[in-house]
């Protein structure tokens, strides 16, 4: 193969899972940005939903990607009890960030470490049996390609949520300050426990998505999380446009950097990037200075 | 006759006494008694230290296991590769743990609250990976160390490193780094206004605490004759030691000690009779802990004893 073609696939590549890494990143950042909550417990929501849309393909029969929606809404007001419970009381205490950081860590070991229990360590796989598409001189994988156009439909419902609609702007007036929001008659405690649903309803979302594309088991709860981490980190905390920069720099740097080096220097560019990002600008590529 | 033993002469007791009782307990207990205290000084050490950065100086570290780890592989490397003796390469790990303490302390000077936590904790993670990757020091598989016996000697330094630690902690409390720390801990600008170098003494604690989790890794290293990327840069002892912390009492000189000492009876009993169940206790108990009782047990009875109770809301 020629390697310009070569370059192509990898473009198109890249652009697909970075579009599935925005899914992954994207509850997490919105629950940064308006609740202020680093929800470590995110990775956590993810396996648990994978193995919802696990079990809903074995039982029923029904695609992930039909069900992603429903899978979403459970695993999103399952994500009220850690809110409830270890998130709300900690508002305006001075240690918040590290007890909410604290509390979800919590979660996430008692997620992962439970769905062992129930499930064990065996990797399991939904097999919807989609081969992969051609077009033209490059391949992709189909189940990349839906899960990329899930991602992105979702992304622009997002955007148009948060820009069109009332709901949106107070949602944008809480993210900026808590007391202007409740000069305006805004409930930010309200907007945040809706937001953080939300956000971890994303993560049953991109759970059913990637229950297609790997194999699923309870240490994916961990290795996610990082990732999650580091591409938000990257973007700037809490901003949108961020989460999507981050995930593109690390889906193109895992390519690229596998491609042209060897595969075990996939990971390790993308970090240095990271590193000598917040060494440069600790609030990321898009954040405000702090 | 009365013989007077003044405040001080008693409070010496009160150390030698523990201490020599300790550093005698392997003449009298079985090796499985041994190895579990020394496990249980290694878990202080490691919880003593992570508190006088964290808990002192209130940036929250989420990635001291780097430290542990890098701790582990210098000894692996020094004695493997480079045939060095034994006990002589734990001086190496403590100053490349401190190396990397002093270096990460600099680079991440300008972070603060969440994103200093995560910086540390993404650094850790990612040199996971790089040890994963790298042959020389053993890739995935990891290093084998010469096999020896060394349950003894592990118990010894744990002990001392239990000693510094503690002498570390209350000399950095009771001393003008320790009121520099606690201003800065309230408040950095205003400390900084007030003249006090706070990077200064955030990368001196930071190095301390690097320190003694370095060496305790290189003897870990040591005592297992085995590791590999995951049992050396192991998130979980991260977490355990920032459990214990909290439990004691996050901030307060004893705390870490007190609860490190407490957890690690509950972890044992655990471990002989439900293991499966261990890891969601331990979660279980920082979420009701965080939810009921942030300040520990210590840090419960300071506020007691001060009367302070009655103006908490």
């Amino acid at each position: 193969m020629l390697l310009e073609l070569q370059i192509l696939q990898l473009l198109v590549q890249g652009f697909l899972l970075g579009c599935i890494y925005n899914l992954i990143a994207m509850g997490l950042n919105i629950a940064f940005g308006v609740a202020k909550v680093v929800n470590f417990a995110h990775g956590a929501f993810i396996m648990l939903g994978a193995y919802i849309a696990y079990w809903i393909f074995q039982i029923y029969g029904i695609s992930p990607y039909i069900s992603f929606i429903f899978v979403g809404v459970i695993v999103g007001f399952l994500g009220l009890i850690p809110y409830l419970v270890n998130v709300e009381p900690f508002f305006g205490m001075r240690e918040f960030d590290a007890l909410t950081l604290l509390s979800t860590y919590g979660y996430a070991l008692l997620i992962i470490n439970l769905a062992r229990l129930i499930w064990t360590d065996v990797l399991r796989t939904v097999n919807l049996g989609l081969g992969p598409i051609t077009l033209g001189p490059i391949t992709i994988s189909s189940v990349y390609l839906y899960g990329a156009i899930i991602s992105i439909s979702l992304s622009i419902a997002f955007y148009l949520v948060l820009t069109r609609t009332l709901i949106g702007t107070a949602i944008r007036a809480t993210s900026e300050s808590w007391e202007i929001a409740m000069i305006l008659g805004i409930n930010p405690k309200k907007i945040s426990r809706l937001i953080f649903i939300l956000g971890v309803g994303m993560a049953g979302v991109a759970g059913s998505i990637l229950s297609t594309i790997v194999a699923i088991n309870p240490e994916m709860g961990l290795s996610i999380i990082g990732l999650a981490f580091a591409i938000i980190t990257l973007g700037g905390l809490g901003n949108n446009k961020g989460a999507v920069i981050g995930s593109f720099i690390l889906s193109y740097s895992e390519l690229f950097g596998s491609f042209f080096l060897g595969a075990e220097y996939e990971v390790a560019i993308f970090f240095a990037i990271l590193f000598l990002v917040l060494v440069i600008k600790p609030s990321g590529i898009t954040g405000v200075e702090i | 006759m009365k013989i007077y033993l003044s405040r001080r002469v008693l409070s010496y007791i009160s150390v030698i006494i523990p201490v020599a009782l300790c550093s005698l307990l392997p003449l009298l207990m079985s090796s499985y008694y041994i190895s579990f205290v020394a496990l249980t000084f290694m878990y202080i050490a490691l919880a003593l230290s992570w508190n006088f950065f964290s808990g002192y100086t209130g940036y929250w570290s989420f990635g001291h296991n780097a430290f542990f780890g890098i701790g582990a592989y210098s000894v692996a490397v020094a004695i493997v590769r480079f045939g060095f003796p034994k006990y002589l390469s734990l001086i190496i790990s403590g100053i490349s743990a401190a190396i990397l303490g002093i270096t990460l302390g600099i680079v991440l000077l300008r972070l603060k609250g969440i994103y200093f936590a995560i910086a540390l904790m993404v650094f850790a993670d990612f040199l996971k990976v790089m040890f994963v990757n790298i042959k020389y020091v053993g890739g995935g598989p990891g290093i084998l160390l010469p096999p020896e016996y060394a349950l003894i000697p592990f118990y010894y330094i744990s002990l001392g490193l239990v000693i510094i630690s503690v002498l570390v902690s209350y000399f950095l409390k009771r001393s003008y780094v320790g009121y520099a720390l606690s201003a800065m801990k309230d408040d950095e600008i205003a400390a900084q206004a007030l003249g006090i170098n706070t990077a200064k003494y955030r990368v001196l604690t930071l190095s301390l605490s690097s320190l003694v989790w370095g060496v305790m890794g290189g003897a870990f290293a040591i005592y297992m004759t085995y590791i590999n990327p995951y049992s050396a840069f192991d998130d979980n002892l991260q977490l355990v030691a920032a459990v214990m912390t909290i439990f004691g009492g996050i901030g307060t000189v004893i705390g870490p000690l007190v609860g490190a000492l407490v957890f690690s009876l509950i972890q044992e009993a655990l471990w002989v009779t439900i293991p499966e169940l261990y890891l969601i206790i331990v979660a279980a108990t920082l979420i009701l802990l965080l939810k009921f009782m942030p300040e520990g047990i210590v840090g419960r009875l300071t506020i007691f004893k001060s009367g302070k109770v009655k103006r908490r809301k």
